[in-house]
């Protein structure tokens, strides 16, 4: 049975919308492969540690924003999502770079401090 | 793939969810998942950074002769390639076409089934060739801590997912359970995520 047969005028947009999507998908995982691979590929590349932190991280938000923003819909959904979405991350972020920056500075004496 | 499908398009545009009918607007269950997942990012959080500081103060060993990186790097493609065919079921099943979205959920079942067994397979090796075990140093409890939580994440993924294949066949899954499919997707593409991060920051980074 043909999809057209049974279409009524109110889900043509959603079938036609769905095969955008469609694209974006495919063009998105290739995006997201080829990130992959690179990061691989960079650590065995002789760049200084920092650069190379950095380009990890790079990759790292590169991969994370695609599937959020188009896998996940956050592209097509209302705006509230995104903000619901963003507390629970910026807390998260936060709460990872004050550790890190608190024992970038302690070191092992804040470790120790810590231990029970 | 097939264009085939199992109900007319357009029934279920007629039908008012009762989800629909929201102060914002958008279905509860979704903001739901959402806010779910904003609290799973905390979650993980702390336990990514309990594993790099620890890493960073007490001065783990060289892993990189245990690290199997080539098999890490196929499990982050093969979970790639699951949130691909995640958002194809979801796709599909917008479109009402209930068989394409029953494959597509069966790709993600495979696939995520495929990463789990690699993890198995790693955490094996890693016990009964290498001696790392959970209470053997704190390179191995933070470890095991983070990425076995995230496995279970996985796991409980492919059993929430499976239960919609399984409905599927017995005529339970409907387009009108689109919003279903899309919340379980939601959870599914954040396991992904999480995973995105892990990858480099647990196992790249060794290498740096």
């Amino acid at each position: 049975m043909s999809v057209t047969n049974t279409l009524t005028p109110a889900s043509r947009p959603v079938l036609e919308e769905e095969s955008r999507k469609y694209f974006t998908f495919v063009n998105l995982i290739i995006v997201l492969t080829a990130a992959t691979f690179f990061e691989l590929i960079i650590i065995v590349m002789p760049f200084p540690s920092l650069l190379l932190m950095w380009g990890l991280i790079g990759l790292s938000l590169v991969k994370f924003v695609g599937v959020v923003w188009w896998f996940m819909h956050l592209r097509w959904d209302q705006i509230l999502l995104t903000l619901v979405f963003l507390v629970g991350l910026i807390i998260a972020t936060g709460t990872v770079a004050a550790l890190m920056l608190l024992f970038e500075e302690g070191g092992p004496e804040v470790a120790e401090e810590f231990q029970v | 793939m097939s264009q085939a499908h199992t109900e007319p398009l357009g029934k279920a545009s007629e039908h008012v969810h009762p989800e629909e009918q929201t102060n914002t607007g958008i279905p509860n269950k979704k903001v739901a998942m959402w806010a779910f997942l904003a609290s799973d990012c905390m979650f993980f959080g702390t336990l990514i950074s309990t594993h790099l500081i620890y890493r960073k103060t007490t001065g783990y060993p060289d892993v990189t002769h245990i690290f199997d990186i080539e098999l890490t790097t196929g499990s982050t493609f093969i979970l790639l390639m699951s949130s691909l065919f995640m958002a194809l079921a979801v796709s599909a099943m917008h479109k009402g076409n209930l068989n394409n979205a029953r494959w597509s959920l069966g790709a993600v079942i495979l696939f995520g089934s495929l990463f789990l067994g690699a993890q198995v397979y790693e955490f094996h090796h890693f016990v009964h060739d290498l001696g790392l075990t959970i209470n053997g140093s704190i390179f191995g409890t933070t470890f095991y801590t983070l990425t076995g939580t995230h496995g279970i994440h996985v796991l409980f993924g492919i059993i929430w997912l499976s239960s919609w294949l399984i409905y599927s066949f017995f005529g339970t899954m409907k387009r009108e359970h689109a919003l279903d499919i899309e919340v379980a997707g939601l959870y599914w593409h954040f396991v992904d995520i999480v995973w995105i991060i892990i990858f480099p920051f647990v196992y790249l980074i060794e290498y740096v």
